[in-house]
């Protein structure tokens, strides 16, 4: 595999396909303040002082549980980062973690090197500021003090000193460069690319009226095509659903309403004619899969 | 940033082809640049066609290689030969930092022994080409000379007024 096919996606913003996904993501706005925040002072401070003077490396780690939209955040950050900046453009580049490791042996380091200080940095040599999405960045940056020789090889060890200097030599090298990282991991991930984090913000699943807001903005979507959807999502009795799925991660949140609609022929056949019963009969299902699924990891997700 | 690039010349390549090799390297990597005019590097290093395989046959590019200097580039190109050419990793994209090339590029050639009268001869009109000794890394920006701002700050208030 070519380094170039590690490049999931490469696009300049604004793209109107990246327009919505800011606002999809339902979080205490103070999350998306302290992320837009931080790529922004951190492009700005970069640009005219040297790392030795700012210390940043241009990197922001989102983590929390699954399903609570890190990895669309950091999709959307390029877009609102756009009119923020003097050419009014931004690009966007997500790269396939698990294609950068490789079975041969020195593969990974090389590739790593390779795409981070090479391939990339060519790709911005336009000056365009770039966000960076490493998702995942667990399976990249594997944490060396847990890892064993013997179940993880040399390469792996070598691959994440690659993922660090690169980083180091990117902060300086190309300060229009900005990395979003993301992990439901975060035990997984080496200490020493935690230390070079600027700033680690925690997305959290959504409280009661969080889950309300996400309950709503899905059914209303809907209604674009059943309109009586749009009813049900003004609806009081809708409160009754949010509380039943507290807890539950936003990905989650959104497939209660499908979950709902197969509860019955009728409403398969005719989705406008869900109702909020059928809501609350899926969340309990829901809810009842999820205990099942965290007995069976065994709380793994907690090391968030 | 200092980079380094290889070039495997015989037995992989003979020295004409690795000239090749290096020459579009190089004018790759600057004419990215909008500084850099179309054209200008490789007219620039015609000087250099006859020379630059004898340098590379003649193993002068193999320890000490030319070297690229302009603002923000800083890259030695090491043409290797006999086993080293067979283990080379090559990477012949053009080099981060191009883009943003001047007009004052300046390609530093390695002493040549035998082949230096030749290569004094060959650089002594030429703004482009030096037989000098290279600069340890990319000369820094001039003071005065800052960095364009990234970020738009009237935009960034706006923010402020939105919430």
């Amino acid at each position: 595999m070519e380094v170039g096919e590690l490049i999931k996606t490469a696009c300049q913003m604004p793209d109107p396909r990246y327009a919505k996904l800011w606002d999809a993501i339902v979080v205490d706005r103070s999350i998306k303040d302290r992320l837009l925040y931080s790529a922004a002072l951190s492009l700005r401070l970069r640009a005219v002082l040297p790392f030795e003077a700012t210390a940043l490396h241009g990197l922001a780690l989102l983590y929390g549980p699954p399903g609570t939209g890190k990895t669309t955040l950091a999709r959307g950050l390029a877009y609102q980062l756009a009119p923020l900046t003097t050419r009014r453009k931004t690009r966007i580049i997500e790269i396939d973690p698990h294609g950068l490791m490789s079975a041969e042996h020195g593969q990974s380091q090389r590739r790593v090197t390779e795409l981070l200080t090479e391939y990339i940095p060519t790709m911005v040599d336009d000056g365009i500021p770039t966000v960076v999405l490493l998702d995942e960045v667990e399976s990249m940056v594997v944490a060396r003090s847990q890892a064993s020789l013997a179940a993880n090889p040399a390469d792996v060890h070598r691959a994440t000193d690659a993922v660090l200097t690169a980083i180091d030599s990117n902060a300086s090298a190309c300060p229009h460069l900005f990395f979003v990282a993301t992990s439901n991991f975060t035990g997984a991930i080496d200490e020493a690319f935690l230390s070079r984090v600027d700033v680690a913000i925690q997305v959290p699943a959504p409280d009661v009226a969080g889950v309300l807001a996400i309950l709503k903005a899905t059914l209303e979507a809907m209604a674009t095509a059943f309109p009586p959807l749009g009813q049900l999502a003004r609806s009081p009795k809708l409160e009754r659903v949010a509380r039943a799925l507290d807890g539950t991660d936003g990905r989650r949140i959104r497939k209660t309403v499908s979950e709902a609609m197969l509860g019955r022929l009728d409403t398969v056949i005719q989705p406008g004619d869900l109702t909020v019963e059928d809501l609350i009969s899926a969340a309990g299902r829901i809810q009842r899969s999820e205990q099942i699924t965290q007995a069976k990891s065994g709380g793994r997700n907690g090391k968030n | 940033m200092e980079r380094t690039r290889f070039i495997a010349a015989a037995p992989i390549r003979s020295a004409f082809e690795a000239w090749q090799v290096v020459s579009k390297l190089l004018t790759d990597t600057l004419e990215r640049s909008s500084l850099v005019p179309g054209g200008s590097v490789s007219k620039e290093l015609t000087t250099l066609k006859g020379l630059g395989p004898a340098l590379i046959a003649g193993g002068h590019l193999e320890s000490k290689g030319l070297v690229l200097v302009d603002k923000g580039l800083h890259l030695t190109i090491r043409v290797v030969t006999a086993d080293a050419a067979l283990e080379v990793e090559e990477n012949l994209n053009p080099v981060p930092g191009g883009a943003s090339a001047t007009e004052g590029w300046i390609l530093y050639i390695p002493p040549a022994g035998p082949l230096d009268g030749a290569v004094a001869t060959a650089v002594k009109d030429s703004p482009h080409l030096s037989r000098g000794e290279p600069p340890t890394s990319a000369p820094a920006e001039k003071s005065g000379d800052a960095s364009p701002s990234i970020i738009d700050l009237n935009a960034l208030r706006s923010l402020g007024n939105k919430s």
